[in-house]
């Protein structure tokens, strides 16, 4: 047992190598997990599994471009959580695409700078939805994840308003108006379905990762959250750390909305982004909250999403299987000591059974 | 008016209420409940489906007790051998308990979003709130219940010392974590309730994401509650009262439904800033390390 303690000591010290040993192996205990229920109703998991692995090679492209938004809700989790705050980007994300289709449709700006103002003002926006969770904690010690669910509700329904009804862009579909030309964000590669969107996401992540860990600003947000007291004697203002951490969370998720849109459908479609931030906490948690690999995780679970589409269709799993998965899959990174106690219990056993012989 | 208006509070305010007292118990043996979200949610899908096989919303109800109490105990586990953060592990719990209840409607039950219609529990008709159903009883029952039990059994005293000190109450030879599992049995027991009156209580069908964030909802309706049954009750009504007044408006206003809906979440925001003086169990969220 002390072998294995010390190991999982050894293992949070290479923070990098550890996190993704540790990541592989809660993945594999949900996919146990996923699979043996998959198993008890009369489902065949290898399967299951073969198929979502199959699509996800299969349209690699598709996994790419599904993964933008989500780098960008991971990073919204991951800042904040450095600080100290717990962000979720679902409203965020919802308000940043909707604000980025509106500035794109109806200003008229150059090729470009239109694209960047409509970025910014969603970013605006995104970072303001950030803030009053954090002031809601900070004075009146509420808890910022139910007032953050409570105000995705509020949230998503005045968007929904505001698309059914002021700035409907078709009269047959829930949509805002196409963005102008010059607010798109252009292809790379001209076959592609990912847009340079994903390149600017996946710059994001080495931008937070140059943010985190090369400023005085990053190094202070994540003394704040690491230890208040010690910051505090250091002379950091803890509480305007955990502000600045959930205001750049909420503006990186409101930022995804956009770029996603400006470079993909065009305009905001209701409902579209349901669960874009709730996989954002799973990313963020499977990558320990370093940006770089927020990059890969991103890519898996983009895959899953896409994977389990098939599997609704070709076996009628439903895709939501996805979320169990990765509920499962946050519950082993939150609680690592869990392992050890299995182990232990585990070690019990055997050496009761050893006694009884 | 005022019978179809206190009717509708009733309605929602009957599971916020139920779902409450659960996450005070919790609370006060010194666990933040955000997995009551994913009780609900798996209470209101298993009571459906039982009472589609037998055909008895008694024996629904009784499936959805044990499942919640299951789910919970899990929860417990977890956290008391993983010691992770509590909300988190609450958060990834609710995200499976809403998977697995799709995957298994789907499996089941053949549906992508609604399932059959299925026999309801007995629909009473009272005089002010119009027609509950026969949770509403229950309900009245778990606020006195649950006030009887914490304040005035031993079991209550020791349960709020394993929340305030849980080293004092190990020393004083209280086993902390027994008393955090059994009062997980009494929070699975009103979870189960609370998700049932959602399904078979109120609709007799169960739909995807029934729970439909009521389990958060109820964690401001406790704090608005000041950790008090009694003033639970009375916050979850007006919770209730303002789904029924939102009601009320979009047919009186002629507006869009989606600007009234979001009342009643607006509502709870403000209510965690009206708690804000209520003072939690000084060792909610940690959990003890044994010597």
């Amino acid at each position: 047992m002390m072998r294995l303690r010390s190991l999982l000591k050894k293992l949070k010290k290479t923070n990098f190598l550890g996190t993704v040993v540790y990541t592989v192996c809660s993945v594999l205990v949900a996919l146990v997990i996923g699979g043996t229920i998959l198993l008890l109703l009369g489902y065949d998991p290898l399967e299951a599994y073969g198929l979502i692995f199959a699509k996800a090679i299969r349209d690699f492209d598709q996994v790419l471009r599904r993964a933008t938004p989500l780098l960008m809700t991971a990073l919204a989790v991951a800042v904040p959580l450095k600080a100290g705050m717990f962000n979720v980007g679902e409203g965020q994300i919802v308000a940043g695409a909707f604000v980025g289709a509106i500035i794109g449709a109806n200003l008229s700006l150059p090729t470009g700078i239109h694209a960047v103002v409509a970025i910014l003002g969603a970013m605006a926006v995104g970072a303001l939805l950030g803030l009053i969770p954090a002031i809601l904690k900070l004075k009146f010690n509420a808890p910022e994840l139910v007032v953050a669910i409570m105000l995705n509700t509020v949230i998503v329904k005045l968007v929904e308003y505001l698309t059914l009804y002021p700035f409907r862009g078709h009269p047959l579909s829930p949509q805002t108006a196409a963005v102008a030309e010059t607010a798109v964000i252009p292809k790379v590669l001209p076959d592609a379905q990912w847009t340079g969107s994903l390149l600017i996401a996946v710059a994001s992540c080495f931008a937070v990762k140059f943010l985190m860990d090369h400023t005085t600003f990053g190094l202070e947000m994540k003394s704040a959250g690491l230890n208040q007291e010690t910051s505090k004697f250091l002379g950091i203002n803890v509480r305007t750390m955990a502000v600045a951490g959930m205001a750049i969370g909420g503006a990186l998720a409101a930022m995804g909305g956009a770029i996603d849109v400006l470079g993909g459908k065009g305009s905001y479609y209701v409902g579209y982004y349901e669960n874009y931030g709730f996989d954002g906490i799973a990313i963020s948690y499977m990558a320990n909250g370093n940006p770089i690999l927020i990059i890969v995780m991103a890519i898996i679970v983009a895959a899953f999403k896409i994977g389990v589409l098939t599997l609704e269709r070709s076996m009628g799993v439903s895709a939501h299987f996805n979320s169990a998965l990765q509920g499962i899959i946050i519950v082993m990174l939150v609680c690592p000591r869990i392992f050890v106690s299995a182990g232990e219990s585990l070690k019990k056993l055997l050496h009761r059974k050893a006694v009884a012989k | 008016m005022i019978t179809s208006l206190l009717q509708s509070s009733v309605r929602l305010g009957l599971p916020l209420l139920l779902a409450a007292l659960g996450i005070l118990i919790s609370s006060k043996s010194g666990i933040v409940l955000i997995a009551m979200e994913g009780a609900l949610e798996l209470a209101a899908f298993f009571s459906v489906y039982v009472c589609y096989l037998t055909n008895s919303p008694v024996l629904g109800q009784l499936a959805a007790i044990a499942v919640s109490i299951l789910f919970l105990e899990i929860f417990a586990l977890i956290i008391i051998k993983g010691k992770g953060n509590q909300v988190v592990s609450g958060v990834g719990f609710n995200f499976f308990a809403s998977g697995v209840s799709a995957v298994l409607l789907a499996a089941l039950m053949d549906s992508k979003n609604v399932s059959p219609q299925v026999p309801r529990l007995p629909v009473l008709d009272l005089p002010f709130v119009g027609q509950q159903s026969s949770n509403l009883i229950l309900g009245i029952f778990c606020i006195v219940a649950v006030w009887f039990i914490l304040e005035k059994t031993n079991f209550g005293l020791r349960l709020r010392s394993v929340g305030e000190n849980p080293a004092a109450a190990a020393s004083l030879g209280v086993d902390v974590y027994r008393y955090q599992y059994l009062a997980m049995v009494l929070v699975g027991i009103l979870g189960g309730i609370a998700g049932s009156e959602l399904s078979i209580g109120q609709m007799g069908y169960y739909s995807r994401s029934l729970a439909a964030t009521k389990g958060y909802m109820a964690f401001s309706v406790m704090v608005l509650g000041m950790y008090k049954p009694g003033w639970i009750t009375l916050a979850a009504l007006v919770v209730g009262l303002m789904d029924g007044l939102q009601m009320r408006a979009q047919s009186f206003f002629n507006l869009p439904g989606q600007l009234f809906l979001s009342m009643p979440y607006l509502l709870t925001i403000i209510a965690l800033i009206l708690g804000k003086n209520a003072r939690s169990p000084a060792s909610e969220g940690k959990i003890y390390e044994r010597e």
